[in-house]
């Protein structure tokens, strides 16, 4: 099958690479084992973002994508972005927010002692979001006033969980019923704090749940209904809003008609010659294209494997009596890194800090957390066999392969300017009729 | 143990539970997560003192209720085969002691060979009750269909007058047929055993495309039989299907490709048969086993083109008054032959699982042959009938419930027709949402033979029992 | 106001229990035998006690077997392997195999055992190894090699002799756990969170003990009902330590055996030879084998494989360390390890780590893995004291027995001990309807059965241990907040007929117990476990805005 452009790996930053790719009036074939972590996202943009024109441009498309594809994401008003609660109680800082959980930006609650608070409002047979423990937290971490209610949904006992009260959500005769119940359980008849001027809590906070489609209608009702904002916090996996992305986004660019997702396809061979990528393909099928973007993830999504060679890369020099000194350290001079599989591509390890090893770890000595491809996103270099580290001048990577910066370990934000990125230079190198290497119009 | 089937590789992230339809649905099942790895790992080895896991563990955990749909694989970070381990528990959980009535509806269905030939025997019957007495044949349909444990709220297809072989032998021109290349139409049982006009519209189209059909002796792909956790029976089914090919393909050539309308037999001949019958036969037919949308988009495409741009010359000759008006713009002369659309286009789950594309989408938007209505993201999803799970009396609540959002969704459109390639998503849609549906290939053929509607050149529509909308489930 | 009547107190005359105690607890208890440690010899002994009708008190400092009991390798031995150096240690373990499988029958997986020559050792070793073991009175069966080949296709191929041995693996926290339940359903009482800061003592010895409560999570406030006028909370302020009298005290606390003693005098402690020696051992989330697997060659790193459920567990090394806390593996003895463990099994590499792990042995120090019972009131020390030392899981029974024989004797009465004879039951306190709302996923556990040891008061971490929760997969990542919300809603540390909840106490317990599991993924992080702990560090930074949480240790809260 012939593309335009090819994008390997169809996680935030492979999405964000189609979407762009195909607005640069590229043909898009993904190819992709799954859907990468996105079962697993939060569904905030975390950061930081970045300056730049480019990263404006950016965040830009991937609201404007997000508007079309019917899960529209917000951005703060604040420089430094949206202050959220999140379902632990801590607060967690994101450049872009969906619109279910903007509102729940901890700047815009009225928090002044008279004001009656935040509720956090549960479900009790969700078993992973316990409204209680929340509040705690939250009361301890953010200094609000926090109070909690839990719902019940009347179940018998079975194996309740997130995806399952989504779908109750999705049901619009079920909702209406919800909405009563939720008015009559959540603002309660007296004022539920001593130097409460009103019983109406200032917002509520419900688990990340409230529809897989029809969250849009739900939350706009629940305002009206309950009288103050109502939003969603981010929370642990089944993550229905990283599976809401998947399912708007991948429907969005389907229907638009330039972009064929391959699922369920692991790529196990590529064809290159001469420093340009000809063809990737699994076990059945060659994946044709004049421009690709690789997009596998990072050690967190599976495009970096880790092998115990590249765990062990700094390793104790042998003592005396032929046990190894632990005291002393000496670095492989030349350590196997994580494996990129697809292209070979050289990689940058920082493995562990084995000189500062010990029981206490803070995340910064965490192995690998930085890991990615070396030299950025584009050109990438190849010193597999074959590859003889010629740059590959039409593969352009996005995501979390690319590692994270000197500071940081990687964010959202890098998948979505990354991936923004790669995509348009795709196209545009794929539109090029000779098919020579574009240059970056900046 | 191949990499894919590793429970331990499984970190438990649960995005295969964020991606699992029937869990959405249905608070029995534990979900692919727990049935799949977590189950699969418990089962390779027991703890001191405690119960090795065993039918009545899979089946508390209800592992019966998976629908194979695939899902979770898809949303597998590591790549794991979920639903295979998934499968494997399944396969326990068929042996947990059940009801002999269970087993033998169970059975049936899994046995689809006979269970399509109990459908023809009474084939006859069937058409001559309807004749006479339509609304008492009606009844003692539904009352068969409770006896064999079956709900009655299902319709069933209206029996075929002319078999599918039949049919096939009787249009064919061997004069036309001399030099073109062969392929093997493995039809699937709905084509072969109770609705023939799937099967007819691809032919007529793969004919029109320049190749020869065949349509040798085949059984079921084994599909219902490993969905129903009946893993011998699709064992079985899968070593018939590789001697019967087989056996074809010698005399036809080695490289003579497969095709499938049914996206379930091809997902099951491409790789289900290679794990169920070791050796390199099976494995060389699993590699020419094609889904018809991939074929006509691929090897026949050129083929295809051809036979469009004849029916053009025909439709203009026919009609000399219009040719005045023929305008260069082709495709305004491509949506005079369009159908009466506007279509609404079904991806069924096994076809997404083959991960090869909305092809016959494409395929008709390219040919002009009709708009396609946007149902939304929601439709996107899984229609809940899980091939044949959604047949028994127990299965159509469940399987309702389960594809609720994506039956909501077609029903507050106004398609002219709904196309799906699976017999079972159609089968679904259709009971659920009251409108009519067709395989893609329908259209295809209809616009082949520049004829309006497909519609209009098949036979009687099938008796539906129940159209009140969607039903809701207790 | 403790009793001085030091009659034998008859069984069942004051109801028993398992208590945690707090920093602001105080206890004041008396019994006949008070023993120290709670692992497995601590445990074993008070069940032989208690079946010989003794009242007894168990102190511990930690929690159920936190000490080295909590960090063996599940092995129950045949004794060959102390064949080739230590015939009477192998035959010690023949006897207490032969034992526990009879009365510890449901704790004890059949999974037998091999010895297993590669071609680089030494065949004199294998010479030595078979007349030890006809001396310890073991029979090792030889072994096809093709048969090796065919059921155990993860072994190399390079083995060129094996032979069949009567090892077994056991579920040591299983059977401590049922210990505990049936002593205390007899009366006896154990004290989690307590440690001994002092002897009681008179002109004829040791009288009893001195205790202070260390846990961190502090009792719910009484009300009248069914209050243990036994431990009491203190008001505010610093609290006095409990006192717990009895005419007889047994140390059995393992590597800190030698501390213990020392609270009793110099000549006490010099009475106790015991060194400290770690042993690391990796865990594979994978059944390797289907048997236990040792080398055959003299006792090295990496020599021994065994199955465990759905893990293997491969150990071990040896390094001297200085203090009896459990330290963490190093990279380097990983390594060491996962390198001997290579030759075993080729394919290691691709198996999928789980987590590593390591333990403090007790070892005697002319050496040797046997056992030592000390009469303090016989060397120098005061009476009334006893030490049992050394050791190792297999022969605790046999321990128990020896140490509960000197107490008896002590106390002046004849009465034998029955552990041999009396079958353990498997007290799983209703964890039976496994397959309801599952707490955790990946093992399998359910919540009802786990809201009712909730009730009972136990920790996560006993939890851990007893049911296996967060020793899967997810290594309790992904289900650490549905088990803090399983702890509100039995109102823990109170039940759910008393309900109590301390949010600020369930959240350090989560995160407690979500940081030490990370923290044994740490020595392991290449394969799956490189992606576990990415996803991990994301989750916590990105979703739930937790910097720096993988810090051990540190309370932050505001």
């Amino acid at each position: 099958m012939t593309y335009d452009v090819v994008v390997i790996g169809s996680g935030l930053a492979g999405l964000v690479a189609a979407a762009s790719a195909a607005a640069g009036g590229a043909k898009v074939g993904v190819i992709s084992m799954s859907s990468g972590n996105l079962g697993l996202w939060s569904g905030l943009a975390t950061g930081p973002a970045g300056g730049g024109r480019d990263v404006a441009e950016a965040l830009c498309f991937f609201l404007e994508t997000a508007e079309r594809a019917g899960l529209p994401y917000r951005r703060a008003a604040a420089s430094a972005g949206f202050d959220l609660l999140a379902a632990s109680g801590r607060k967690v800082r994101a450049v872009l927010a969906p619109e279910t959980m903007a509102a729940g930006d901890l700047r815009g609650l009225p928090t002044t002692a008279g004001g009656s608070g935040l509720l956090v409002a549960g479900f009790t047979e969700l078993a992973d979001y316990p409204a209680a423990l929340i509040a705690a937290e939250a009361r301890a971490w953010t200094g609000l006033a926090v109070n909690h209610r839990s719902l019940s949904l009347g179940w018998e006992v079975g194996h309740g969980s997130g995806p399952r009260i989504a779908r109750l959500f999705d049901d619009r005769a079920w909702f209406s019923g919800f909405l009563d119940a939720a008015r009559r359980v959540l603002i309660a008849e007296k004022p539920w704090r001593a130097g409460m001027d009103t019983a109406r809590p200032a917002a509520i906070a419900f688990p990340p749940v409230l529809g897989l489609f029809a969250f849009r209608d739900n939350l706009t009702a629940l305002s009206e209904a309950l009288g103050c904002p109502v939003f969603e916090l981010p929370a642990l996996p089944p993550s229905i809003p990283g599976q809401r992305f998947w399912r708007f986004w991948r429907h969005r660019l389907e229907a638009d008609g330039r972009v064929t997702f391959h699922a369920g396809r692991k790529v196990v061979k590529t064809g290159v010659e001469d420093g340009r990528c000809l063809w990737v393909a699994d076990e059945l099928t060659r994946f044709q294209a004049r421009a690709f973007v690789l997009a596998t993830g990072g050690v967190a999504g599976g495009g970096l494997l880790v092998s115990p060679s590249a765990f062990f890369a700094v390793t104790a020099a042998d003592g005396e009596d032929g046990r190894q000194d632990q005291d002393r350290w000496s670095v492989d001079p030349a350590p196997d890194t994580p494996r990129e599989p697809l292209f070979d591509l050289d990689t940058a390890g920082q493995g562990p800090d084995w000189s500062t090893w010990g029981p206490r770890t803070d995340r910064d000595g965490r192995p690998f957390q930085r890991a990615g491809v070396e030299g950025g996103s584009e050109a990438p270099r190849s010193s597999g066999a074959g590859h003889r580290r010629k740059p590959l001048a039409n593969v352009f990577v996005a995501g979390w392969l690319l590692g994270g910066s000197e500071k940081r370990p990687p964010e959202a934000c890098l998948s979505i300017v990354s991936g923004w990125r790669a995509g348009r230079l795709a196209a545009s190198l794929a539109a090029k009729p000779d098919g020579e290497r574009g240059g970056d119009p900046r | 143990m191949s990499d894919a089937l590793l429970p331990g590789a499984c970190i438990g992230c649960a995005a295969c539970v964020a991606a699992c339809p029937v869990l959405a649905a249905d608070g029995g099942f534990a979900g692919p997560k727990v049935v799949g790895p977590a189950f699969a790992r418990h089962r390779e080895g027991g703890w001191p003192g405690e119960p090795y896991p065993g039918p009545a563990e899979a089946a508390a955990l209800g592992a019966d209720l998976c629908l194979r749909c695939h899902a979770c694989d898809l949303a597998c970070p590591a790549g794991i085969a979920v639903s295979a381990l998934t499968g494997q528990a399944k396969t326990l959980a068929a042996q947990a002691p059940q009801t002999a009535f269970h087993r033998f509806s169970g059975r049936l269905l899994a046995d689809q060979e006979r269970f399509g030939h109990l459908v023809s025997a009474a084939g006859a019957a069937r058409r001559l009750g309807r004749c006479l007495a339509p609304r008492l044949a009606l009844g003692l349909e539904r009352t068969s269909l409770r006896v064999l444990g079956l709900s009655p709220n299902r319709s069933l297809p209206a029996p075929p007058r002319l078999s599918l072989p039949t049919w096939l032998e009787s249009t064919r021109r061997p004069e036309l047929e001399r030099t073109s290349p062969s392929l093997i139409l493995f039809a699937g049982c709905h084509a072969r055993l109770h609705d023939p006009r799937v099967g007819q519209a691809a032919v007529s189209v793969l004919r029109a495309a320049g190749y020869r059909v065949a349509l040798p002796t085949q059984v079921c792909c084994g599909s219902p039989a490993s969905s129903s956790g009946e893993e011998e029976l699709a064992a079985q089914a899968a070593r018939a299907n590789v001697a019967l090919l087989g056996q074809t393909s010698t005399r036809l050539g080695e490289e003579t490709p497969i095709v499938s309308p049914c996206p379930s037999c091809t997902l099951a001949l491409r790789r289900t048969l290679p794990e169920l019958v070791p050796g390199q036969a099976a494995r060389r037919l699993a590699s020419r086993v094609w889904d018809l949308g991939e074929f006509l988009a691929g090897p026949a495409a050129s083929g295809l083109h051809l036979a469009l741009e004849r029916t053009m010359k025909r439709t203009a000759e026919r009609s000399p008054d219009r040719s005045a008006e023929r305008s260069p713009d082709r495709s305004a002369e491509r949506s005079r032959m369009r159908t009466s659309g506007p279509y609404a286009y079904h991806t069924p789950c096994h076809l997404r699982a083959l991960g090869s594309g909305r092809l016959f989408p494409a395929l008709l938007g390219a040919l002009g042959s009709g708009t396609f209505l946007d149902p939304g993201p929601a439709a996107d999803g899984c229609c809940g009938m899980g091939g044949l799970a959604g047949l028994t009396a127990a299965g159509y609540g469940r399987s309702l419930a389960t594809g609720r959002p994506v039956l909501e969704a077609y029903a507050t459109l106004e398609p002219a027709l709904i196309l799906s390639d699976c017999p079972a998503c159609r089968w679904q849609i259709a009971d659920a949402t009251g409108r009519d549906t067709a395989h893609p290939v329908e259209v295809l053929a209809a616009a082949l033979a520049g004829v309006d509607s497909p519609r209009r050149q098949l036979r009687a529509a099938p008796l539906s029992i129940s159209k009140e909308g969607i039903p809701r489930t207790s | 106001m403790p009793r001085t009547d030091r009659k034998l107190t008859r069984r069942r005359s004051q109801p028993g229990g398992v208590h945690w105690l707090s920093t602001s607890d105080v206890v004041l208890d008396h019994a006949d035998v008070i023993v120290i440690g709670g692992g497995a010899t601590g445990i074993g002994l008070l069940w032989d006690l208690t079946l010989r009708g003794l009242d007894v008190i168990l102190l511990e400092q930690g929690s159920l077997a936190s000490g080295t009991s909590g960090a063996f390798h599940g092995l129950l031995h045949s004794g060959a392997r102390y064949a080739g150096s230590d015939p009477a240690t192998a035959a010690e373990c023949l006897a207490e195999n032969r034992i526990l499988r009879k009365v510890a029958r449901e704790f004890v997986g059949n999974t037998g055992g091999i010895f297993a020559r590669l071609e680089e050792d030494d065949p004199a070793w294998e010479r030595r190894w078979r007349q030890g073991c006809r001396s310890a009175g073991l029979r090792p069966e030889r072994v096809a090699l093709d048969d090796l080949r065919a059921s155990e296709p993860a072994l190399s191929p390079g083995l060129v002799a094996a032979y069949r041995v009567p090892d077994a693996t056991i579920d040591g926290f299983g059977l401590l756990w049922s210990l505990v339940w049936s002593a205390t359903d007899s009366g006896a009482r154990v004290y989690f969170g307590a440690r001994v800061t002092g002897f009681l003592t008179d002109e004829a010895g040791v009288r009893g003990v001195r205790v202070m409560g260390v846990g961190a999570v502090r009792r719910p406030p009484s009300d009248d009902a069914g209050e243990d006028p036994r431990v009491r909370v203190a008001p505010a302020g610093p609290v006095e330590p409990g006192e717990i009298v009895a005419p007889v005290v047994v140390n059995a606390t393992g590597p800190w055996a030698g501390d213990v003693a020392a609270l009793a005098g110099p000549r006490a402690q010099a009475a106790v030879p015991v060194e400290r020696d770690k042993g690391v051992m990796i865990v594979f989330n994978s059944r390797l084998v289907s048997t236990v697997v040792n080398r055959l060659r003299p006792p090295g790193d990496g020599d021994i494989l065994v199955p465990h459920g759905p893990v293997t567990i491969l150990g071990t090394s040896s390094a001297k360390v200085e203090g009896p806390e459990r330290p963490a593996p190093t990279p380097a003895e990983v390594k060491r390890i996962l390198t001997e463990g290579r030759a075993l099994v080729p394919g290691l590499d691709s198996v999928p780590p789980l987590r590593a792990y390591a333990g403090v042995r007790p070892l005697l120090r002319p050496g040797g893995r046997g056992f030592m019972l000390i009469d303090h009131g016989q060397s120098g020390g005061p009476g009334g004291l006893v030490t049992i030392a050394g050791g190792k899981f297999t022969t605790f029974r046999a321990m128990a027995e020896v140490a509960g024989d000197l107490v008896v004797r002590l106390m002046g009465k004849k009465v034998s001990s029955r552990t041999a004879e009396v079958g353990i039951p498997r007290l799983g306190r209703n964890l039976s309807s496994r397959l309801q709302l599952l707490a955790c996923e990946c093992e399998l556990v359910s919540l009802s059965g786990l809201l009712g040891l909730l009730d009972e008061g136990l920790h996560l971490a006993d939890l851990r241990r007893l049911t296996r929760l967060g020793m899967g997969g997810c290594q309790g990542v992904f289900c650490a907040q549905r088990l803090a919300g399983a702890m509100w809603q039995t109102g823990w540390p109170g039940s759910r007929r008393r309900p109590h909840p301390d949010e600020a106490a369930i959240a350090r317990e989560a995160e407690g117990f979500r940081t030490a599991r990370l923290s044994g993924i740490k020595p392991v992080e290449w394969g799956t476990q490189a992606r576990l702990a990415a996803v991990a560090e994301a989750l916590d930074r990105l979703t739930l805005g937790n910097d720096n949480r993988l810090t051990l240790g540190e309370g932050d809260h505001p």
